[in-house]
């Protein structure tokens, strides 16, 4: 039987061995990961801050202060020349973003007076209003450069998609800001050069190369490729397939990709803990054949309980405690990816299998990961809560969580690289 | 103003200092230019994960449980003076693994040949391993045999001379190490690598391909080094 199997797996590679054309497309989709990074660095060496440099920073700054100057001034003009017909308040807001910055209290009360003005119709409030806004913008003006330079670093950071992704998480927020205005500005002036990059590079983050130390693309990477050879065996078998051996044999592999559903990252087994963790993931895979060995990732996480079980969190300092909490997620993160791509290398060496155990059993694992991750991300954003405070704090406890999401989507790929993997045992 | 203009200055500085700390605490710069990759294959019980482990750890493993699959290693090395990393898949020899380890030959850079000196059906069995090399990897593929167990002598049942012929009738690299005392380890890992860079200086690999085993990593990391450098020395001109 085994024998067997070797041979189809064989003819399938001489079968791409033939077909020399496809043959270079196929591999260069075998590291997705790898590539993607190095799209990265192709389309951020080109926009990068780094690239530049601090004349061109300057001078950004300095063209950001004029388009803001401009959009002002043409704020101003609009409204005012608004007054002959109906004054539009949404016009009266954007002036208004810049105070918002500042003194934001202020300012909100002053938009609703503003609006209910403007419902009204009173001509002679409103004008009062765009000369106390005008003041207002040259009183405010110090503070108002200050944070034009805050944003225009902001702006020249999210060219660089390493970080861009947080800052907008960060930055959330659905009212119009001086940031989105600039940001537009830019965008017009860049074209979509940034939006591209985004698109192109999905999985990004300080993670990604903390995961390549920690061996997790390779792993992802060998899953990958079990996951094309296993589809390729797939569509061999089909090929001389017509009629009803055919409609039968595609029903089990739909039956198949219907069973094995993904399953809800946000709801997380709090049961599943660093300590719990060995008995979870044997329960996973007790109807299963196969010696899955989980030493290694039941062992990093009892080490990381003890880290969580230390009291003295208020001597720590903060930055410390979150740089471990990156490290931790990462490292559970590949050792994840190794368990899944040893199942699969199980699953495929086996000579009679159960479909519907193994769909279970990496259903189960993966929502074991799910919450192991939240675990580990809430503890650890706890740490740094108690720690000495320091000024990124809350930053920190989110990019902690952001991480805990990226570890997720990890996970996710490996998970959706089982199908076939999984179909090909059913046939 | 002036005054003005030093305080968004010195914040934009921050902002910068803060980002490049955040960069270079969270991804080291890559030390290395280039990665490898290296198969490992050859019958059960050979000795290849314990002359990988003896590669990596320089140290020897008495007693290796059979790899499931293929396990990893990897060790960044020099070679010309530059810093390549080795990825090393690390197979498994046995034969119910075959069909799984047989889909990772591709895009291999290097391929070890493991055969013990003293079993001969290990040897008997090269021109299978070779067959599969050689449909399942490109042509510049760097294929070295080696000949494991060289420190037990007594038992030898294959001489170095009769391997080396076939070494050589196959145009392969070849060696007898002992993973055990270390002897011709690195030299085969080394020798492999010197002859894959080879390869790439001469513009026989390919590097955008994926089959050829070779990625070559942009130095871009030195960039944000040497901003760095460039803004500590602004901060220490503009001490204001």
């Amino acid at each position: 039987m085994p024998e067997s199997d070797s041979d189809d797996f064989e003819s399938a590679d001489e079968d791409v061995d033939h077909q020399k054309p496809s043959k270079g497309t196929k591999s260069e989709d075998v590291k997705p990961q790898i590539e993607s990074s190095e799209t990265m660095k192709k389309s951020s060496s080109g926009s990068s801050w780094r690239s530049w440099g601090a004349f061109e920073m300057i001078s950004t700054a300095s063209k950001s202060v004029a388009s803001v100057t401009t959009k002002v001034s043409q704020s101003l003009t609009t409204a005012i020349e608004s007054i002959n017909s109906i004054p539009n308040p949404e016009e009266m807001a954007k002036i208004q973003v810049e105070d918002k910055k500042t003194k934001s209290d202020e300012s909100i009360d002053n938009e609703q007076k503003l609006r209910d003005e403007a419902s009204g119709f009173k001509l002679d409030s409103l004008l009062s209003n765009v000369s106390l806004i005008s003041s207002k913008v040259m009183t405010g003006g110090l503070e108002t450069l200050e944070g034009i330079g805050k944003k225009t670093m902001n702006i020249i950071q999210d060219t660089d998609p390493n970080i861009k992704n947080k800052l907008r998480n960060m930055n959330s927020s659905n009212r119009p800001n001086l940031s989105d205005i600039l940001k537009e500005a830019k965008d017009f002036d860049t074209g979509n050069e940034i939006r591209d990059s985004e698109i192109k590079v999905p999985l990004v983050s300080f993670e990604h190369e903390l995961l390549e130390e920690y061996s997790g693309l390779v792993y992802l990477e060998a899953l990958e490729i079990l996951s094309k050879q296993s589809k390729l065996k797939i569509e061999l078998l089909m090929k001389p397939l017509t009629g009803k051996s055919l409609a039968d044999m595609d029903e089990t592999l739909k039956e198949v990709e219907e069973l094995f559903e993904l399953p809800d990252s946000d709801s997380v087994n709090d049961k599943i803990t660093t300590t719990t963790l060995g008995d979870h993931l044997a329960k996973a895979i007790e109807d299963l054949s196969i010696a899955l060995n989980f030493k290694e990732i039941i062992s990093y996480s009892l080490e990381l309980n003890k880290q969580f079980d230390e009291a003295d969190d208020t001597e720590r300092d903060c930055k410390q405690v979150y740089n471990n909490s990156i490290v931790a997620l990462a490292k559970l993160c590949a050792l994840s990816l190794n368990n899944y791509q040893k199942m699969a290398e199980l699953m495929l060496s086996l000579s009679h299998r159960s479909t519907a155990d193994e769909v279970d059993s990496v259903i189960q694992l993966t929502s074991i990961y799910f919450s192991l991750f939240n675990y580990v991300a809430s503890k650890f954003s706890e740490k740094i809560a108690n720690s000495k405070p320091c000024e990124d704090t809350k930053k920190m406890s989110m990019e902690v969580f952001m991480e805990c999401s990226n570890a997720t989507a990890y996970v996710k790929k490996a998970f959706s690289f089982f199908i076939p993997v999984l179909q090909i045992g059913a046939l | 103003m002036n005054e003005n203009f030093s305080r968004i200055s010195r914040l934009i500085k921050s902002k910068i200092d803060d980002t490049i700390d955040k960069i270079s605490i969270m991804s080291a710069p890559y030390s290395y230019s280039y990665i490898f990759k290296y198969i490992i294959i050859g019958d059960m019980g050979v000795g290849k994960s314990c002359l990988l482990h003896q590669f990596t750890e320089k140290k020897f493993m008495a007693s290796c449980p059979h790899t499931i699959g293929v396990e990893f290693g990897t060790r960044i090395i020099e070679v010309d003076k530059q810093k390549i990393k080795l990825q090393i898949w690390d197979t498994a020899g046995q034969e119910r693994f075959r069909a799984v380890t047989r889909s990772y030959y591709r895009g291999a850079a290097g391929c070890l040949m493991v055969y013990d000196i003293t079993r001969r059906s290990t040897y008997n069995h090269l021109s299978s391993w070779l067959t599969d090399t050689k449909n399942l990897t490109n042509p510049s593929t760097v294929i070295f045999l080696i000949g494991n167990k060289s420190d037990l002598e007594s038992t030898r049942e294959v001489t170095y001379e009769e391997a080396k012929k076939f070494a050589d009738e196959n145009g392969l690299m070849f060696a007898e190490t002992s993973a055990m005392t270390g002897q011709n380890v690195e030299e085969a890992f080394l020798e492999t690598a010197r002859k894959i860079y080879q390869s790439v200086q001469d513009g026989r690999l390919d590097l955008n391909s994926a089959e050829s085993g070779v990625q070559q990593k942009q130095p871009q990391r030195q960039g944000r080094t040497s901003l760095t450098d460039d803004t500590q020395t602004n901060k220490d001109n503009c001490s204001c």
